[in-house]
């Protein structure tokens, strides 16, 4: 019998979505080195757009076969004579390549022979291992308390309750358990009679023997309850059938009176309730619990003085991009809130375009955005709805004073906000860059709430990016082991963190990397 | 004495047609309608009957099947015709057509690479079949309604019949647990991934998959024992475990206890303990690898279980695609004598069958445009099509059966002018694989044909020697030549374990028996090495040694550079 099935509707075939995902495992360095290279060379416009194209090197994925190299005697057949006879010699090709083929059929072969293997990763893809081993520090309050939201969760199975919260199988299974039960005492009687009513009947047969009784015999041996009824009331019909006909007149009225009791025991058993609301019926019960705060808003800060050129708000562009693809895929996309506020000596609320693309110039006093976002936080972003975020980015350029200012402003806002990033986007180091020492003590005081670092050029930023959002086992994020020097030198951060990254290479003797 | 073909099979198609509206219609309407979706209507006194095929195409299957049981006495197993999308076909060809595949990183390479081919308009299958029962043919979506009656024909009769009738099939596959088989090897690696990590578990992958070609017990294995033989086997073993006492000996965990004594007997006077030629080096280390743990065993066995299930088919590729080729021509030209096919879904199938069965010559070349708009001429020969060559065989036995030549006559005395060339392509299809079929079918005529020849390449000489179907020594060197082309042992080195060195490091030697001289790739070869040092534990040699097995020609070890052993 033959069938047809149509599959063309079943989503996502898993046995290649796995192969896929190791093979991008796999290639993982690759894979990296390709999405530092795309965040360094593309604008933020086509960031995400179509994904990316990675190269990887044929060496890595190649899976070696013992085969036969170059050498020896050959011999092929091709079609498509035209001119040779039998005995004639072909001068070989220079270079030996060509000719005859050694290994047709060569099982290693790849077949393009080029030395890199190119394939595409999807936009899903591209940010899923960009994001891979991150989190946020702080990922929502903590406090319940400040929670105003609650949503209802399952705290305990009850006898009451209403229809939608019934569980039918437990139910069920409780009435069906206590069935069991209450019919076993009413079998045991039941049985206990039909043996009677056989020892009745049992000696008219010819066949029963009272010293060798293999009936009861057979019933010991069965397990169950009810095949032990069974069998026993097999047993009797068979005997009533063949000799009731035969049965004295005292038998035949002792064997009414035991029917009749079984007949009532019978009915009790029948009588019992199919379901006893108060102790079969089972109900889930809830309590209202306090709902962590499932919203964001992110401040970006970013001074937009002459000093600025077009390259470093590139470079904050792309981190203010990069923070915010994380927080919407840790938040949701309509979760997540974004406030423009740009500033030179003074402070304003933007939209996008204008944050980014709009000429400013003027001095720099940095307290000034600070400040405006406490106002802009105080009026819209109520702390007991919203998880709040802060990136400033500048060239560390700032009046004198107003660095401590913003220190002190950003250390009495610190307690409301989840955190704040503070990146450098100058291209070198200077003396007119009062912020980077101010909020350097910032960050020894308050390590799993502040951070910073230093973008010199387009390379540093996923790096730096890596670094802030590091996944630590208590939850809370720090800068860690290899970054002690990022603060101590300005030597530029590197790829450090990447390695770290990579499956540590096992030290077992028997292990080692396929070349 | 095979039965005669029943000649009431055309009633019995019109019989099963004539229970649909517009039944003898049907497959021409599709065609004018484009789709093979087409919808049919019983007619209402077999409205009820669940017998009867309620779609298109299982009405297209039931069709080709009663031509091709009653009239050709082809019997298969259970069709089951499965629609994908191209994406699913892609994962099917990924996945190396198992029913159910396990999960590695190089199936999401294979499915990578199957895209690009995909994306740069290389073609893509039309249908993919798996040897099992019942057979499932993959059957693409956008298939014309004449294709997928091509399909069916190709996939469902012509396959499915050699899987059920061919000897190495038959020997050495188990159509009935391959799916059983292929799930339980894959829950088992699922669930060594959760227990031991995918790291661990994609190692050892690697490891066998570098083994895969030698994988292989080339004689079949003794027929499937029966639960109560097998439960006497377990009994037998109990026992015997019950008896023995608890040894601590290494060589009881290296070696079976019959096989270590025959070994120690055995000994060569270096201290190393005769293996013999094990060509299962998988099987043979899943076995024998003093240091793995079971479920790695497992894991081995099963791979090479995969890879047994898969040796018919690399033995039989032009036979198989050949025999089913011959089956859609000649189903779909019975369907056409029917009156169930109109001129263009005939013409359709000559463009289809044709593109199929193109063999380009040696030196055909195409002109194409180039990436940088240029026209450029490639050479498009890719080896021998082995639909062409197969589909040649099996169209000249019929001619030779019934229209022998004299040199037909000379050359196949005992099949030419028979008259029975069912019985005779029957004959080649139970009894054959495709080493032998060529060497026993190949006629001068497909020879000329194909305008075969033979190219010898020896690295000592500067020259390569040709041979051609000039003379009847050519004929027979040529054809020796296209037949040792498809001969397992001369694609693959022949490869098996020789000696163990207990005593001393624990090595394992392996030997290399060369074939005309060829030496191993050192590369791949190396790195192979190291796989097999991962599961043995302990230093591994591959010897190379000539053909008479005297001289020893080479060695490839990992770690690289043991020294050798002296003699005692």
């Amino acid at each position: 019998m033959s069938t047809i099935v149509d599959r063309r509707t079943e989503s996502g075939n898993g046995k290649y979505i796995t192969s896929r995902q190791r093979f991008l495992r796999k290639n993982k360095e690759g894979i990296r080195k390709a999405i530092t290279k795309k965040i360094a060379d593309s604008n933020l416009d086509n960031l995400d757009k179509g994904g990316v194209d990675v190269n990887v090197p044929r060496d890595g994925i190649h899976e070696p076969m013992i085969h036969h190299g170059q050498g020896g005697r050959n011999s092929n057949v091709r079609p498509g004579n035209k001119q040779w006879n039998t005995g004639d010699k072909v001068a070989k090709p220079p270079g030996g390549g060509g000719g005859s083929g050694s290994g047709e059929g060569d099982p290693s072969a790849d077949g393009e022979g080029e030395d890199n293997f190119q394939f595409h990763l999807s936009e899903d893809e591209f940010l899923d291992i960009l994001f891979e081993d991150l989190d946020l520090p702080n990922l929502s309050k903590q406090n319940d308390s400040q929670s105003a939201q609650t949503r209802p969760a399952f705290s305990a199975h009850v006898n009451e309750g209403i229809f939608r919260n019934l569980q039918m199988q437990h139910s069920k299974k409780k009435q069906i358990v206590r069935h069991s039960i209450s019919h076993k005492k009413n079998d045991a009687q039941i049985l206990e009679l039909l043996i009677q009513q056989r020892e009745v009947i049992a000696p008219y047969d010819p066949e029963f023997d009272a010293d060798n009784d293999r009936f009861l015999v057979r019933l010991e041996k069965k397990q169950l309850r009810k095949d032990k009824l069974l069998f026993a009331q097999n047993e009797v019909d068979r005997l009533k059938e063949n000799y009731l006909s035969v049965l004295s007149t005292e038998d035949k009225q002792s064997l009414q009176d035991i029917e009749d009791q079984i007949a009532e025991i019978r009915g009790k058993k029948s009588l019992t309730p199919k379901w006893n609301e108060k102790n079969d019926l089972i109900y889930k019960k809830y309590k209202q619990v306090p709902q962590p705060i499932a919203k964001a808003v992110m401040f970006c800060l970013m001074d937009v003085s002459g000093s600025m050129s077009e390259q470093r708000k590139a470079n904050a562009k792309t981190f203010y991009w990069l923070e915010k693809q994380f927080l919407d895929r840790k938040y949701g996309k309509d979760n997540v809130d974004i406030v423009f506020i740009r500033h030179t000596t003074t402070a304003d609320e933007v939209d996008e375009q204008t944050f980014f693309y709009d000429r400013k110039s003027g001095g720099t006093i940095v307290s000034s955005s600070i400040q405006l976002m406490e106002k802009i936080m105080r009026e819209r972003y109520p702390i007991d709805q919203w998880n709040i975020y802060a990136a400033q980015a500048s060239d560390g350029e700032d009046w004198d004073k107003d660095a401590e200012v913003c220190v002190d402003l950003i250390e009495k806002l610190l307690p409301d906000l989840q955190a704040y990033f503070y990146t450098q986007v100058a291209e070198f180091d200077h003396n007119y860059q009062p912020l980077w020492p101010a909020y350097k003590k910032l960050r020894e005081k308050h390590p799993d709430q502040f951070f910073m670092g230093k973008i010199k050029e387009p390379k540093d930023i996923l790096p730096i990016f890596r670094d802030f959002f590091q996944k630590t086992d208590t939850g809370a994020t720090m800068l860690k082991g290899p970054s002690a020097s990022f603060f101590g030198t300005d030597q530029s951060y590197g790829t450090t963190s990447f390695e770290e990254q990579q499956p540590s290479i096992s030290t077992s003797p028997l292990k080692f990397d396929v070349a | 004495m095979p039965k005669k073909s029943n000649p009431d099979y055309k009633d019995k198609v019109f019989a099963l047609l004539d229970c649909y509206e517009n039944g003898r219609e049907l497959f021409r309407k599709a065609d004018e309608a484009k789709t093979w979706d087409y919808p049919i209507t019983l007619k209402d006194e077999h409205k009820n009957d669940p017998k009867l095929p309620d779609n298109w195409l299982g009405l297209v299957e039931r069709v080709i099947s009663i031509i091709a049981k009653e009239k050709y006495n082809l019997s298969t197993y259970d069709n089951r015709i499965e629609i994908i999308t191209a994406g699913q076909m892609m994962d099917a060809i990924a996945n190396i057509g198992l029913p159910i595949g396990y999960e590695h990183w190089s199936f999401g390479k294979n499915r990578i690479a199957q895209e690009k081919q995909y994306d740069a308009g290389g073609g893509m299958a039309y249908e993919i079949v798996i040897n099992s029962a019942p057979s499932i043919a993959y059957c693409m979506e956008g298939n014309t309604p004449l294709m997928q009656i091509l399909v069916i024909a190709h996939a469902c009769f012509g396959h499915n019949n050699f899987f059920h009738d061919n000897y190495l099939f038959k020997e050495h596959t188990d159509a009935h647990s391959i799916f059983d088989f292929s799930l339980n090897l894959r829950n088992l690696i699922r669930a060594c991934e959760d227990k031991y990590g995918i790291q661990e578990v994609e190692e050892l992958i690697d490891s066998c998959h570098a083994l895969k070609y030698h994988a292989i017990n080339r004689t079949a294995p003794p027929p499937r024992k029966t639960a109560a033989e097998l439960e006497e086997k377990a009994r037998q073993n109990y026992l015997e475990r019950a008896s023995q006492k608890p040894t601590s000996s290494i060589y009881s965990k290296i070696l079976p206890k019959e096989d270590f004594t025959k070994a120690a007997n055995d000994n060569d006077n270096d201290g190393g303990i005769n293996l013999g030629m094990e060509e299962n080096i998988l099987m043979f280390l899943a076995n024998n690898a003093p240091h793995l743990p079971e479920w790695k065993r497992d894991i081995m066995r099963g791979i090479a279980g995969i890879q047994q299930y898969f040796y018919p088919q690399g033995l039989t590729q032009v036979m198989n695609e050949g025999w089913a080729s011959s089956w859609h021509y000649t189903l779909v030209h019975d369907l056409s004598d029917l009156g169930l096919l109109n001129d263009s879904m005939m013409m359709e199938f000559s463009d289809s069958h044709t593109s199929v069965l193109f063999q380009p010559k040696f030196d055909e070349t195409r002109t194409i445009m180039g990436p940088d708009g240029q026209p450029k001429k490639v050479n498009i020969y890719n080896g021998i099509n082995p639909y062409a060559l197969g589909f040649g065989i099996f169209a000249d036995i019929k001619r030779i059966c019934m229209e022998p030549t004299e040199e037909d006559k000379k050359w196949f005395p005992d099949i030419a002018g028979n008259g029975d060339w069912l019985s005779t392509w029957k004959f080649a299809r139970d009894n054959f694989k495709d080493e032998s079929f060529i060497l026993q079918y190949l006629s001068p005529k497909l020879m000329r044909d194909f305008e075969f020849f033979a190219i010898h390449d020896d690295a000592e000489n500067e020259y390569f020697e040709i041979n051609a179907i000039d003379s009847k020594e050519g004929f027979e060197n040529v054809r020796a030549d296209l037949s040792a082309q498809y001969r397992r042992s001369d694609i693959i080195p022949r490869i098996g374990t020789f000696k163990y060195y207990d005593k001393t490091d624990r090595r394992l030697v392996l030997r290399h028996i060369e074939q005309d001289g060829k030496p191993l790739d050192k590369k791949d070869t190396d790195a192979v090495l190291k796989h097999i040092y991962r599961l043995w534990g302990h230093p591994v040699i591959i010897e190379t040694v000539d053909e008479d097995m005297e001289k020893t020609k080479g060695r490839l070890s990992c770690p690289e550079n043991i020294f050798s052993l002296r003699r005692r």
